[in-house]
C-alpha cells in the first residue's frame, strides 16, 4: 500500500497528469511537512518508501512522521492515561513542533474496523481536527483508505477535502511505477534512520517518568528527549547531501 | 542507612534467636542496627564474578546450582524460552531503561545451546540484534523463527537462508505482527510471550500500557495491564484477562489450565480463565484475585511437572522473588469446594544474599533441570532510581541451571532429536511422561500443517487406549491447532471421568463453536457439568459466543452451587451479554427458564432495562424474599415513579421485605423520585414497625420532606421509650423539614432525658450554636451520668464547627468536676482539633494536673478510686504508652522486669497504698527493688536496681532495664539511693479521676475475675513491627518482598514490644499499621513457641471475648536456623464458620518463632487473644514471657 500511494504523491508533487488544471504543487522546495495519522504513516516510518521518492523530487523538504499506529481521527491511540482529547492535544503539540508548511492527514482505515467509528463520527472527528490543523496550514492533504471494506470512511474523507477545497488522493488514480536512481536506497536507509530519531522525539518510551504522573519522582531524564532535536536534524543534512550528489548524478 | 550483605545473612542464624530471647525478656525495643531498605542507599556493588555469585547461592538438600551462560554472551536478559532442538533463546537490554540521544538501539536475540549436554551452553548464536529493549521472545519449535515484543511492535523474525541469523524481509526491515503496544514505562511494555496449548501465543502488558491495536479483523484496546492472546494462522488478537500490575509470569499447567504471576500486586500465583479481571483492570470493579495474597514481587513462572524432578518437589509452582533475591515454590492443587485452587507456599528453590542476583524468568529445560535467568543488577527497574544511575548494571547476566544431584543425563537433552522425527515418531512424542516433550512434539506437528499430519493422527489416536485420556486431550490440542474438527474425539474426551480433561475439552469445543461448529447445545449441557471447573469452561466459553441464546445457556450453571469464580463468570455474562438477552427476555419472560437464573442475570445486569423484567417476576410472585430484596434493589436504583409507586405499595402487604422496601424508597427518594401518595403507609410504619423499620421510615419522611409527618416525627424523637437509633433517625429527619422542623427540634434539645440529647448530638451539626447552649445547660444541670457526658461532648468534636461552637458556649461556665472529666476522656486521642474544647472544659470542670496532695486530698481521691474508679479505664490508662508503666512493670509475664511485677499486687495492697506508690515512688520502695547508686574509679555514678552481686562484679538493671555489670574491683562506693527508679512526674500529668480509675486498676490485679491472670498460658508479650520514621521504607520493603519477609528477616525490621491486657487479649485498635497493596493495611506481630514446648503446641486464636476467631489473621512458622521460607498458615481462610478451626497445631520442632499478619478491616474483633495448648516437658526454670506468671505480688 506505501508504494502505491508513494507514488500518487509523485504524481501530485510533480502535478496530475490528464485533462484537469495542474494544481500548485503540493510541495515546494524548503517545505516542512508533518505526515499525521494511524497505521500507514507507521509503517511508512518504517519503510521510508515515499518519503524517498519525495524527497528526491523537491529538494530541501523535511518530513516528520508523527503517525501512530492504531490511531483513529479523535486521536484515541494517543490517550496515554487519559482520553482522546488529551491524546489530540498530544498530537498538535508536535505539530507545533514541526511547525509544518504542509501536512498529510491519513486517517479512515482504523475507523472503519470493528471496534473503530461510525462514518459520522469519523466525519465529525475528521472536521474538527482539520479545524486545528487549518490554524497552522491551509496546505493540509487529505489521503483516503483504500482497503476493502473502508470505501464509506473513503468517499468521506473525499467529500470533507471538497467541502474544505482541500486535496484528497484518491487512491485508484496512482501512476505507475518510476525507475528509482541509483542511491535511492542509501537515501533511504538515512531516512529511516532519521525517522528512528525523530520517534525518540515524538514518542519516547517511559512516557510515565518523563512527561507523566512519576515524571516527580527521580526524573533528570526528560531533558535527553530534546536531545534528539539537533541529531535529527543532522541526518536531514545528510539526507539532502546525498540527494544532491544523487540529482547530479542523474543529471 | 548502609547495605551490609554480611549482616544479613547473620541475621538468619541462631544469633538473633537469642538476641530476640533476650529482647523478649527484657521486654524492650531491640537494638538491631537499622535495616538497609531502599536501593537507593545501596553503596557496596559487589565483583561481578559469576563464581561470587554461585557462592552465595543457598540451594536446597538434593540440589546443585551450576552455571548455563554469562556475560559476555548474553547482557540483561528478559525472557528465555525454549525451541524443539533444546536450545534456549533469550531476549537481553543493555539500552534498558531508556535508549540515550546518540545512541544506537542494539540489543539482542541470542541462542544459548548445550551441545554435548553438560549442563553448561557452549554454543551462542546472535539471532537478531538492532532491536529497541525485546522484552519477550517466543521461538517457532522448530527455531527457524520467532516472535519478538519490541517496544510497540510485537516482531517475527524468521532465519530464511539458513544461517542461523534472523533475515530481514527489505535490507533494515522487520516483519511487524502487530503494532501500537504503549510504552509508557519500559518494564511495562509488551513481555511474557508464551506458547499456548492449541498454537496460539500469549503476551502481556503492565499497568501503565494504553495500547490500540489495529488488524485486519479488528481495533483491539487495553489500558493497562492484561494478557492478550492471538491466533496467528487467522491473525486474530484479543484482550484474554486484564488488571495485574506486572504480570511477568504466566504458564499453562498440563491440563491447560493457566496461571499468572505479578512483580507488584503481592497476591502470589493466580488462576487466570477467559474474560477474568484482576486487582486494577481498568473499567470494573469486579474483580478477582490471587490465591495468596501477601506475596512479595514475582517474575517469570514454571511448574516442576517432569519426572527428573524430585518427587517431594515435583508438580511445585516456581517464581522468581527478584527483590528478595531468591526463587520461591509453591504447591497448587485443586480447590476441594470449588472451581479453582488452593495455594500452599513451599521451601525456596534457590535463595541469595548476593545484592545483584535477580531472577527473572523460569523454566524447566529439556532435561528435565530447572533454568533461571538472572538479569543481574544491584539496581532494579527505573521509577525509584535515575535512568542513568551509574550503578545500573549494563553487561552482566547469568542463566542458572538449577538440577537434582546426580540426576540422570544419560539420555542428553531431549530435544535435538525431536525435530528430525517422522509424524508418527513425533505423535508418539505426545505421551512422553516429559510435558516439555509433549509439548514441544505437539507445537512441532501443529508446523508441520493439517495436511501432513491428518492421517496420522487419526490412525494415532484410534490406537491409543479406551482410557487414555491424558494422550485424547493432546490430540485434541492437536487437532484445534491445525483447524481439525474431530468431533469424536472431542466427544470422548467431553465424556472423559476426569473433569480436567473434560475442562480442557470444553474449551476447545467453546473455540469450535465460536467458529462455526453447531455444537452450542453440546457447550451448553456442559454448564450442568458435575464438576465446577468444567462449568465455569462452559460459561466462560458461552458467554464468547455473545447471543442471548448463548447467555440463556451459561445460566443454567446458576442452578448448581456458585463459587467466587462462577459467580464472576455469570456476573460477566449478564453484563456483557445484556444488550443480547435483555430483549429477548422482554419478548418472552421465560426465556431464561426459571426465576432464579432470570434473576441473577438481571440483578448482575446493572441496568435499567432490567427492572422491567424484574417487576414482571415480582408481579407472577414465584419470588422468595431474597429474590424479591433484589428486585426492590433495581427499583430502588432505576426505578421510575411508577415503580417506585409499586414499591411504596409493597408496604400494605404484610408479608414484604419492608426493609428493603424502604431502602429502595430511600434510594428513588435520593434520586428525587417520590411516590404520589406520600405514604400513610411508611407514617405508620414510623409508629409501629420494627426498630430498623422505624429508623428507615423517619429517614424517608426526612427525604420526602414529608412536614404532614412532623409531628409523627417530634413524637418519635421525643419518645425517651424508643430505641435511640430510632429516635436519632427522626431528630435528622427533622433537620430535613426546614426551619419549622429545626425549631421543634431545638425544642426537644432544650428538655431534658435521653430525646433531648439524641435531639442535640443531631442539632449539633445542623444547627451547632443553638446545638451547643442546649448541650451546655445539660451538662451544668442535670447530668451526672458520665457516658452521657461524654457522648455529647464526642458528638460536638466531630465537626470543626461544633467545637468551635461548643468551646465558646462553655466560657464562664463551671461544671462538676466528674462531668468535665467524662467529658474530656471523650475526646482522648482526638488530637489538637478539639485542644480548645479540652482547655474550655478543664477550665469549667477547675480540673488541674496533680500536684502534691494534701491528706484531706489524698484520702478524697482515695475514696474515690473505691466509689467511682473504673478498673477498665484504669487498665486503659495504665496501658498508655506515655504513662510507661509497662516499661518497667510486669502483668503476667507481660511487661518490664524493672519494677515489681504487678500480676497480683491487688490482692495484697491497698488503695492509699497504691496510690502512695504511685505518687511518692520513694516514699515505699519494695524490697529487691531499692536502687543502688554505685561510684566508680573512673568517676563515673551509676544508678540501677541491684540484680546480682558477686566479688567479681555487680550487676545492675537501669532505668531503661538495660543490664550494665560493673567489675567490683573499680567500685568505690555502692549504697542504697532513697530514691525510687520509678519517675513521679508521668503520674502528675494524669487528672484525679485517672487517677482514681488507674488506681482501681491496680487495686483489682490479682482479685477474682477479669483482671485475675488466668492460668493456661496465653501470648501476652509480642513484637510489632513499628518504625515511626521509616513508615515508608518499611511499607515499600514489605510491598516488595511480602509480608513473609518480616517472618523470614525479622532483622530488617524495626520491632517494639506490645503486651496483650490482663486477659491475654491484644487490643488491635491502636495497632501500628504498614501499609501494603490495594491500600490493604497490616499489623505484623511475632511472638516464640514457649522454649519448654517440645511436643506440637495448639495455637487456639480468639478475639476479646474468648470465641475462637482467626478472622484476618495470617501465621508464618519461621525455622530457628533461619533458613529456607517461612511456612504460612492463611488462618482465616482456613477457619471460616468454624470457630473450632481458628486453631493450628505447630511442632516447635519446625521453628519457634511465629509471625503474625493482622488486617484490622478483615478482622471481625477488637481484640487479638492466642492461648497456648501445649503439653510442655518438665518444667525448666526460667520462665519465658509466655508462661504462667510468677507470684512475686507485693511491691
Amino acid at each position: 500500500m506505501s508504494t502505491t500511494l508513494a507514488l500518487a504523491c509523485t504524481a501530485i508533487a510533480c502535478g496530475f497528469a490528464g485533462d484537469e488544471p495542474t494544481p500548485d504543487p503540493l510541495l515546494r522546495p524548503s517545505d516542512r511537512v508533518a505526515l499525521v495519522g494511524g497505521s500507514f504513516w507507521e509503517e511508512e516510518r518504517r519503510v521510508g518508501e515515499l518519503e524517498t521518492v519525495l524527497t528526491l523530487a523537491v529538494p530541501d523538504v523535511t518530513f516528520r512522521h508523527l503517525g501512530w499506529a492504531g490511531d483513529m481521527a479523535d486521536q484515541s491511540a494517543r490517550r496515554f492515561f487519559k482520553s482522546a482529547k488529551e491524546g489530540r492535544e498530544h498530537l498538535l503539540e508536535h505539530v507545533d513542533l514541526v511547525d509544518p508548511t504542509v501536512i498529510f492527514v491519513a486517517y479512515g482505515q482504523a475507523e472503519s474496523l470493528p471496534g473503530g467509528m461510525s462514518v459520522e463520527d469519523f466525519e465529525t472527528n475528521l472536521n474538527s481536527l482539520l479545524d486545528e490543523l487549518e490554524k497552522r496550514t491551509k496546505r493540509i492533504t487529505l489521503v483516503a483508505p483504500t482497503s476493502d471494506g473502508t470505501e464509506d470512511y473513503a468517499s468521506r474523507v473525499n467529500a470533507v477535502a471538497e467541502a474544505r477545497g482541500l486535496v484528497a488522493i484518491p487512491s485508484e488514480k496512482i501512476a505507475p511505477v518510476t525507475p528509482r536512481p541509483r542511491g535511492a536506497s542509501a537515501l533511504r536507509d538515512l531516512i529511516r534512520e532519521k525517522n528512528d530519531l525523530f520517534l525518540q522525539r515524538h514518542r519516547p518510551q517511559n512516557e510515565t517518568y518523563l512527561r507523566g504522573f512519576r515524571a516527580h519522582e527521580q526524573g533528570n531524564n526528560a531533558v535527553e528527549i530534546q536531545k534528539f532535536e539537533p541529531l535529527v536534524a543532522a541526518k536531514d543534512e545528510q539526507i539532502q547531501a546525498l540527494r544532491s550528489k544523487i540529482v547530479k548524478d542523474t543529471e | 542507612m548502609t547495605f551490609r550483605l554480611a549482616a544479613r545473612g547473620a541475621s538468619r542464624g541462631p544469633f538473633v534467636a537469642r538476641v530476640l530471647s533476650l529482647g523478649l525478656r527484657l521486654g524492650l525495643p531491640l537494638a538491631l542496627s537499622a535495616p538497609a531498605f531502599a536501593q537507593r542507599d545501596l553503596t557496596d556493588i559487589p565483583e561481578p564474578d559469576p563464581v561470587a555469585e554461585q557462592a552465595a547461592f543457598a540451594v536446597p538438600d538434593g540440589w546443585e546450582a551450576t552455571l548455563f551462560a554469562a556475560d559476555p554472551d548474553i547482557a540483561k536478559p528478559i525472557q528465555t524460552n525454549w525451541d524443539a532442538r533444546g536450545r534456549l533463546w533469550v531476549a537481553t537490554s543493555r539500552v534498558y531503561p531508556q535508549l540515550e540521544p546518540g545512541e544506537v538501539a542494539d540489543d539482542q536475540i541470542v541462542i544459548l545451546e548445550d551441545t554435548d549436554g553438560d549442563g553448561a551452553s557452549d554454543k551462542t548464536i546472535v539471532f537478531a540484534d538492532g532491536l529497541l529493549i525485546p522484552t519477550g521472545v517466543l521461538p517457532d519449535a522448530d527455531g527457524q523463527g520467532a516472535y519478538v515484543a519490541n517496544s510497540t511492535e510485537l516482531l517475527y523474525l524468521k532465519d530464511l537462508n539458513g544461517d542461523g541469523r534472523a533475515d530481514r524481509d527489505a535490507p533494515g526491515e522487520w516483519t511487524v505482527v502487530l503494532d501500537g503496544f504503549g510504552t509508557e514505562d519500559t518494564h511495562h511494555i509488551l513481555h511474557t510471550l508464551r506458547a499456548g496449548p492449541a498454537g496460539e501465543i500469549y503476551f502481556n502488558q503492565s499497568i501503565y500500557i494504553h495500547s490500540q491495536i489495529e488488524t485486519p479483523l479488528g481495533l483491539e484496546r487495553l489500558d493497562g495491564g492484561g494478557i492478550w492472546r492471538y491466533e496467528p494462522d487467522v491473525g486474530k488478537l484479543e484482550v484474554w484477562a486484564r488488571g495485574f500490575i506486572n504480570p511477568w509470569g504466566h504458564r499453562f499447567d498440563e491440563w491447560g489450565q493457566e496461571f499468572a504471576t505479578d512483580g507488584a500486586n503481592g497476591e502470589g500465583v493466580t488462576y487466570v480463565f477467559p474474560g477474568a479481571a484482576f486487582p486494577t483492570a481498568v473499567g470494573t470493579d469486579d474483580i478477582l484475585h490471587g490465591l495468596s495474597p501477601g506475596q512479595p514481587k514475582h517474575c517469570g513462572l514454571a511448574i516442576l511437572d517432569d519426572p527428573a524432578i524430585p518427587e517431594a518437589w515435583r508438580g511445585r509452582f516456581v517464581t522468581c522473588d527478584f527483590r528478595g533475591h531468591r526463587v520461591n515454590t509453591f504447591d497448587i492443587s485443586d480447590d476441594p469446594n470449588g472451581s479453582g485452587y488452593v495455594a500452599r507456599q513451599k521451601d525456596d528453590l534457590l535463595g541469595s544474599d548476593h545484592v545483584a542476583f535477580r531472577p527473572i524468568d523460569a523454566h524447566v529445560g529439556p532435561d528435565g533441570a530447572v533454568y533461571i535467568a538472572d538479569w543481574y543488577n544491584p539496581i532494579i527497574q527505573h521509577g525509584e532510581v535515575d535512568f542513568r544511575d551509574p550503578r545500573r548494571d549494563k553487561i552482566h547476566g547469568r542463566i542458572w541451571r538449577l538440577a537434582p544431584k546426580k540426576m540422570s543425563n544419560a539420555a542428553g537433552p531431549a530435544g535435538p532429536r525431536l525435530v528430525d522425527l517422522s509424524t508418527p515418531k513425533l505423535l508418539d512424542e505426545l505421551v512422553s511422561p516429559r510435558r516439555w516433550v509433549r509439548d514441544m512434539a505437539r507445537r512441532l506437528l501443529i508446523a508441520r500443517g493439517a495436511d501432513a499430519v491428518w492421517p496420522e493422527l487419526l490412525d494415532w489416536v484410534g490406537a491409543r487406549p479406551a482410557d487414555d485420556g491424558r494422550a485424547r486431550l493432546e490430540a485434541l490440542w492437536l487437532a484445534q491447532g491445525l483447524r481439525l474438527d474431530m468431533p469424536g474425539l472431542r466427544e470422548a474426551a467431553l465424556a472423559d471421568d476426569d473433569f480436567r480433561v473434560r475442562a480442557a475439552a470444553t474449551r476447545v469445543l467453546g473455540f469450535a463453536v465460536e467458529r462455526g461448529d453447531d455444537q452450542r447445545t453440546r457447550l451448553a449441557a456442559l454448564a450442568a457439568d458435575p464438576h465446577p471447573r468444567v462449568r465455569l469452561e462452559a460459561v466462560n466459553m458461552l458467554r464468547r459466543l455473545g447471543t442471548a441464546e448463548a447467555a440463556r445457556d451459561a445460566f443454567v450453571a446458576v442452578d448448581h452451587p456458585l463459587d467466587e469464580n462462577l459467580s464472576y463468570a455469570l456476573r460477566l455474562t449478564a453484563r456483557e451479554l445484556a444488550d443480547e438477552w435483555l430483549p429477548a427476555v422482554a419478548e418472552n419472560p421465560d426465556f431464561f427458564g426459571s426465576p432464579d437464573r432470570l434473576l441473577f442475570a438481571l440483578a448482575a445486569a446493572k441496568k435499567s432495562a432490567a427492572l422491567p423484567p424484574a417487576l414482571a417476576l415480582l408481579d407472577a410472585g414465584e419470588l422468595n424474599n431474597e429474590q424479591r430484596v433484589e428486585v426492590l434493589s433495581l427499583i430502588g436504583r432505576f426505578g421510575d415513579a411508577a415503580a417506585v409507586e409499586r414499591a411504596a405499595k409493597m408496604l400494605d402487604a404484610p408479608e414484604a421485605p419492608r426493609t428493603a422496601t424502604l431502602s429502595a424508597l430511600v434510594a428513588a427518594a435520593r434520586r428525587k423520585i417520590v411516590p404520589a401518595d406520600e405514604g400513610t403507609a411508611v407514617r405508620a410504619l414510623l409508629m409501629v414497625g420494627s426498630p430498623a423499620e422505624r429508623a428507615a421510615a423517619a429517614e424517608l419522611l426526612g427525604l420526602w420532606r414529608s412536614t404532614d409527618a412532623a409531628d409523627e416525627l417530634v413524637r418519635v424523637a421525643g419518645d425517651n421509650a424508643q430505641p435511640q437509633s430510632v429516635r436519632r433517625a427522626a431528630a435528622e429527619a427533622l433537620t430535613r423539614l426546614g426551619t419549622k422542623g429545626r425549631e421543634r427540634l431545638t425544642a426537644l434539645a432544650a428538655g431534658t432525658g435521653p430525646a433531648a440529647a439524641d435531639a442535640i448530638v443531631i442539632l449539633s451539626r445542623a444547627a451547632p450554636n443553638v446545638a451547643a447552649s442546649s448541650a451546655v445547660e445539660r451538662l451544668v444541670g442535670t447530668a451526672t451520668d458520665p457516658a452521657a457526658a461524654s457522648e455529647l461532648v464526642t458528638a460536638f468534636a466531630a465537626t470543626d464547627a461544633g467545637v468551635k461552637a461548643l468551646t465558646a458556649a462553655l466560657a464562664d461556665v463551671s461544671l462538676k468536676e466528674p462531668v468535665a472529666a467524662a467529658a474530656l476522656r471523650g475526646l482522648a486521642g482526638k488530637g489538637k482539633r478539639v485542644a480548645a474544647l479540652e482547655a474550655a472544659l478543664q477550665t469549667a470542670g477547675g480540673i488541674e494536673p496533680m500536684k502534691e496532695l494534701n491528706p484531706a486530698e489524698f484520702l478524697v481521691l482515695v475514696d474515690r478510686a473505691a466509689t467511682e474508679g473504673d478498673p477498665a479505664r484504669g487498665q486503659a490508662i495504665y496501658r498508655r504508652a506515655k504513662l510507661k508503666c509497662m516499661d518497667c512493670h510486669a502483668i503476667g509475664g507481660a511487661g518490664g522486669l524493672v519494677g515489681p511485677d504487678l500480676t497480683s499486687i491487688g490482692g495484697s495492697a491497698q488503695p492509699d497504698y497504691l496510690l502512695e506508690s504511685l505518687l511518692k515512688p520513694s516514699a515505699k520502695i519494695k524490697e529487691g527493688y531499692a536502687t543502688l547508686t554505685v561510684l566508680k574509679d573512673d568517676g563515673v555514678v551509676l544508678n540501677g536496681v541491684l540484680v546480682s552481686q558477686t566479688d567479681e562484679e555487680y550487676k545492675l538493671r537501669d532505668a531503661d532495664g538495660q543490664e550494665i555489670a560493673v567489675p567490683a574491683a573499680s567500685v568505690l562506693q555502692a549504697e542504697v539511693s532513697p530514691v525510687s527508679l520509678m519517675p513521679s512526674e508521668l503520674v502528675e500529668t494524669l487528672r484525679p479521676d485517672e487517677l482514681a480509675d488507674l488506681v482501681a486498676f491496680l487495686a483489682a490485679l490479682g482479685k477474682s475475675g477479669e483482671y485475675r491472670v488466668a492460668p493456661d498460658r496465653r501470648v501476652r508479650t509480642w513484637q510489632v513491627v513499628y518504625g515511626p520514621e521509616m513508615w515508608g521504607a518499611v511499607s515499600r520493603r514489605v510491598r516488595a518482598n511480602g509480608m513473609g519477609d518480616v517472618a523470614e528477616r525479622p532483622a530488617e525490621y524495626p520491632w517494639e514490644p506490645r503486651y496483650s491486657e490482663v486477659s491475654g487479649v491484644l487490643p488491635t485498635a491502636d495497632l501500628p499499621l504498614a501499609s501494603f497493596f490495594g491500600g490493604r493495611k497490616y499489623a505484623l506481630l511475632r511472638f516464640p513457641l514457649p522454649e519448654d514446648a517440645t511436643a506440637p503446641v495448639t495455637l487456639r486464636i480468639r478475639d476479646e471475648k474468648g470465641e475462637g476467631n482467626a478472622s484476618g489473621v495470617t501465621l508464618w512458622q519461621m525455622s530457628d536456623d533461619g533458613a529456607g521460607a517461612a511456612t504460612r498458615y492463611d488462618l482465616d481462610r482456613l477457619a471460616e464458620g468454624d470457630t473450632e478451626g481458628a486453631a493450628i497445631t505447630l511442632d516447635p520442632a519446625n521453628g519457634r518463632s511465629i509471625t503474625l499478619a493482622v488486617n484490622p478491616d478483615e478482622r471481625a474483633a477488637t481484640g487479638l487473644r492466642i492461648d497456648l495448648d501445649d503439653t510442655p516437658a518438665a518444667p525448666t526454670g526460667d520462665s519465658e514471657s509466655n508462661v504462667l506468671p510468677n507470684s512475686d505480688d507485693a511491691p
